[in-house]
């Protein structure tokens, strides 16, 4: 009976996430459709897949499911945004304690500790990854995924009080200084590192001239020699912040790629100090035209608290993004490790459910060729009982079941989606998904992505205009546009499939229309 | 004691080039050295000067030698089949059978392996020995016989062209024979212990195919790869390859092409703790010869034994 249920419903994509990991996924899936309903997010998932193809993810939900759960999370969030705010607190409790968690593996002699020992210490580390995760999707990402439901109510509540109060300002442009939270992410916190690091090398004759005169494979050495100071600062940078791009399976950023970054500062015209300076005087900018702005408008403690809740909505995707980053950063000598106990590679251990970790240490038991069958084609399916993950036939089998909405974006010239930031630009498309795909943007041009993530920005510094997928003017997109001042339009369907690499386009970020031109 | 016409691979080291060959030389280095090579001897290559003198074709050949003319690939080819035709036609000395089948039955196998192993005074000249030939899966009834099929093996058309092309004709160029015991090998492979496309040397790179190893040594099938790192001793990566047949040994000798059952085609050949053994055998060769080797391997019944094991060239 359950087979027949299952070929009636239609099935949707929610989102799409490039090298991506079963390891990374198998937990907080499990999590949304049997947790939620325990704890009051909401119940209305009551079955779900991921499917990989290869390392290609796609998060399938059954449309009229999906809608429901946003609906229910986006009301409550709305009525109760202190009901939100308190989770969202939590959520950042637990990203903060998986982060800690994280830095004693890090720490960690890890081949000299017992089996138990490694299993105890991912375990604990793993409990809150869960948590941050797990949790963290529903007020951070489903409520607001794909019809930016939350931001949506909140802008129309903001727009109603300023209509109320006749106010001469207009929602576009106070929702992102109003939105701006006053926690700097760690994108913005390295930006901040690097120019310092920057003008340190610049006021030290030795280490500059090292950066001026050497390639970039040489400057290590030649560094150390040099300057002992100024070296062991870059390398503390380094350490610091090269998880930052490491997402779910790496690579995290090489040393090569910053020393790049300072030698091309460093020879460029443009003034270290000057662009640090400049840089937290426009954070300081922005922060005190926000006081600015609620003193003038007079807000009612109700909308007050929905401008509170953006705030830590635009805060919690990041920092539970960052903290699952340093988390699956940290994993990474771990589970290494944990192969070369039991002979296996770490695309092996990606490829398996973080609880089959334990029993394949401990007891040697795994199945090889099943491994390696998911890392070609998989299915991990879940519902309020079971979670099951299917590969090669069985997979091809499940899916055959499947019914999947369609989706007709071809013919269209043009496309609309929800402005960030203002303005309009024409320029030539660049579809970058992925940190190899930056090399191809050129200054002014039009970058689209699925959606971005840290590890994009800077492809997204150089784009004349950027255009996502993916929604909600709380998205990673939205904020870094507005922190660049760039033209911007989120939440477009389809326009990683319609627009192609040199598509001529403008966009009109004031209207949220993207044309093609001939 | 008079010279002995075979000796067993324990009794043979790297020193032994000029007796016993390359091949023979090194399975007798690495027996010394406790590499699991499986047990053998090498009939050594004075036994094949003593039989072409005892039965007096050793002027035979040097006539013939003479008449080619390297320019002229028939008469290659005539030298070829005559000197061939005319070893095969010869009479095994009895002594030296008698000796080779006594190390034979020490061996304690009914199949062995028979490959040719030359040797000339310039040692270097003898990494020729891959152009000469093996038999697999020899019973005790073939085994003379083949014995005196390496011997002529040192007159095939490549062998007499090297031999002239290399003015290793003013050398005394002759031919050691190593018998081993044949190994039936459920999965075999190769080995290199330095990366032979990115040149890393903290990379092994190990291919596992069903069945004997010559499949995948002679690349007809599309092995495992795996990769090895000497320093995490980690395994880095994983490659599983279809295989659709594999020779395996064929009762009564010999050897044949069977398919393989469909539910283990795409199967991963070595388990990771198997891959990890192998590759700690071979990083220990590589350590005894202090240069990246290029290895041959089989796995049989659980265990591992290095049949091969030479210095990459193309490093």
């Amino acid at each position: 009976m359950a087979k027949e249920k299952t070929s009636q419903d239609v099935w949707m994509t929610a989102a799409e996430i490039p090298r991506n990991t079963l390891f990374m996924m198998s937990e907080p899936i499990k999590f949304f459709v049997q947790t939620w309903p325990k704890l009051g997010l909401g119940g209305k998932v009551s079955r779900y897949y991921s499917y990989f193809d290869g390392d290609f993810c796609q998060m399938k939900y059954i449309r009229r499911e999906f809608d429901a759960q946003a609906d229910y999370l986006s009301r409550k969030m709305l009525r109760q945004p202190r009901w939100a705010i308190q989770w969202i607190a939590r959520v950042e409790r637990w990203s903060a304690i998986f982060m800690h968690h994280s830095k004693r593996i890090v720490r960690s002699d890890l081949n000299k500790l017992s089996n138990r020992r490694l299993i105890t210490l991912f375990h604990s580390s793993l409990k809150f990854q869960v948590r941050s995760h797990g949790v963290g999707a529903s007020v951070s990402w489903h409520a607001d995924a794909e019809k930016e439901r939350v931001t949506k109510g909140i802008w129309r509540a903001l727009e109603n009080h300023l209509q109320k109060i006749g106010s001469q300002y207009d929602v576009v442009e106070i929702f992102g200084t109003l939105t701006t939270p006053p926690q700097t992410s760690y994108v913005s916190k390295e930006e901040v590192s690097f120019l310092r690091t920057a003008a340190f090398i610049a006021g030290r004759k030795q280490a500059r001239s090292v950066f001026l005169k050497h390639s970039i494979d040489r400057i290590p050495e030649k560094l150390r020699v040099a300057d002992r100071v100024a070296y062991s600062r870059v390398l503390r940078h380094y350490r610091s912040f090269r998880w930052l791009n490491y997402q779910y399976k790496g690579p995290a950023t090489a040393l090569s790629e910053y020393l790049g970054r300072w030698q091309e500062l460093l020879k460029s015209k443009s003034s270290p100090v000057l662009m640090l300076e400049n840089n937290l005087q426009t954070r300081r900018a922005v922060m005190k035209r926000q006081r600015t702005i609620v003193r003038q408008l007079r807000l009612t403690p109700y909308v007050k608290n929905l401008i509170m809740l953006a705030q830590r909505m635009v805060f919690i995707k990041d920092f539970r993004k960052d903290a699952l980053f340093y988390g699956m950063h940290s994993y990474d000598p771990l589970l290494r490790e944990i192969g070369k106990r039991v002979g296996l590679t770490i695309h092996q251990i990606w490829a398996m459910n973080t609880w089959e970790l334990a029993p394949a240490l401990l007891h040697n038991k795994f199945d090889i060729d099943e491994l390696n069958a998911r890392q070609k084609e998989a299915v991990a399916y879940a519902d309020r009982k079971r979670y099951i993950v299917y590969s090669g036939e069985k997979a091809k089998n499940f899916l055959k079941n499947i019914r999947h909405e369609k989706t007709n974006y071809s013919a269209k010239k043009e496309l609309s989606g929800t402005p960030a930031c203002t303005g309009k630009v024409v320029g030539t498309v660049k579809i970058i998904n992925l940190p190899e795909e930056m090399s191809k943007m050129k200054a002014g041009d039009v970058m689209v992505a699925h959606n971005t993530n840290p590890n994009l920005v800077p492809a997204m510094k150089k784009a004349g205009a950027l255009v996502s997928e993916a929604g909600g003017l709380t998205c990673h997109t939205a904020i870094v546009a507005r922190e660049l001042q760039t033209p911007c339009i989120v939440g477009v369907a389809g326009v990683t499939h319609v627009l192609k690499d040199g598509d001529r386009v403008e966009v009109d970020a004031t209207r949220g229309v993207i044309k093609k031109l001939k | 004691m008079t010279q002995p016409f075979a000796l067993p691979f324990s009794r043979l080291g790297k020193k032994n080039v000029d007796i016993a060959g390359g091949k023979g030389a090194s399975l007798g280095e690495m027996t010394q050295a406790g590499i699991p090579v499986p047990p053998g001897c090498v009939v050594l290559a004075s036994s094949f000067d003593q039989f072409i003198k005892e039965t007096g074709i050793d002027k035979k050949i040097e006539a013939e030698l003479k008449k080619v003319n390297p320019k002229n690939i028939k008469s290659v080819d005539t030298a070829s089949a005559n000197l061939r035709k005319l070893i095969k036609g010869a009479k095994f000395p009895k002594d030296i059978g008698d000796e080779v089948m006594k190390e034979f039955l020490k061996l304690k196998s009914p199949f062995v392996a028979v490959r040719s192993s030359a040797t000339a005074e310039d040692s270097s000249a003898a990494s020729w020995a891959g152009e000469l030939e093996s038999y697999l899966f020899v019973t005790r009834q073939k085994l003379l016989e083949n014995v005196k099929t390496c011997w002529s093996s040192l007159f095939t058309p490549r062998a007499i062209f090297y031999r002239i092309e290399k003015k290793l004709h003013k050398q005394r160029v002759s031919v050691a024979v190593v018998i081993q015991k044949m190994v039936n090998s459920e999965i075999a492979g190769i080995a290199f212990t330095a990366h032979p496309v990115t040149k890393n040397r903290n990379h092994i790179v190990i291919e596992a195919g069903w069945g004997q190893g010559e499949s995948v040594v002679s690349g007809r099938v599309t092995p495992d790869t795996y990769v090895y790192d000497k320093k995490t001793s980690g395994i880095v990566e994983v490659n599983v390859g279809s295989q659709r047949d594999m020779i395996i040994q064929k009762t009564g000798g010999g050897s044949k092409t069977v398919t393989i059952p469909p539910a283990n085609q795409d199967k991963q050949k070595l388990t990771g703790r198997q891959i990890v053994e192998i590759a700690n055998i071979c990083e220990r060769i590589e350590k005894h010869y202090k240069y990246p080797q290029d290895i041959e391997w089989a796995l049989e019944k659980g265990k591992f034994y290095i049949v091969q094991s030479r210095p990459i060239t193309t490093l």
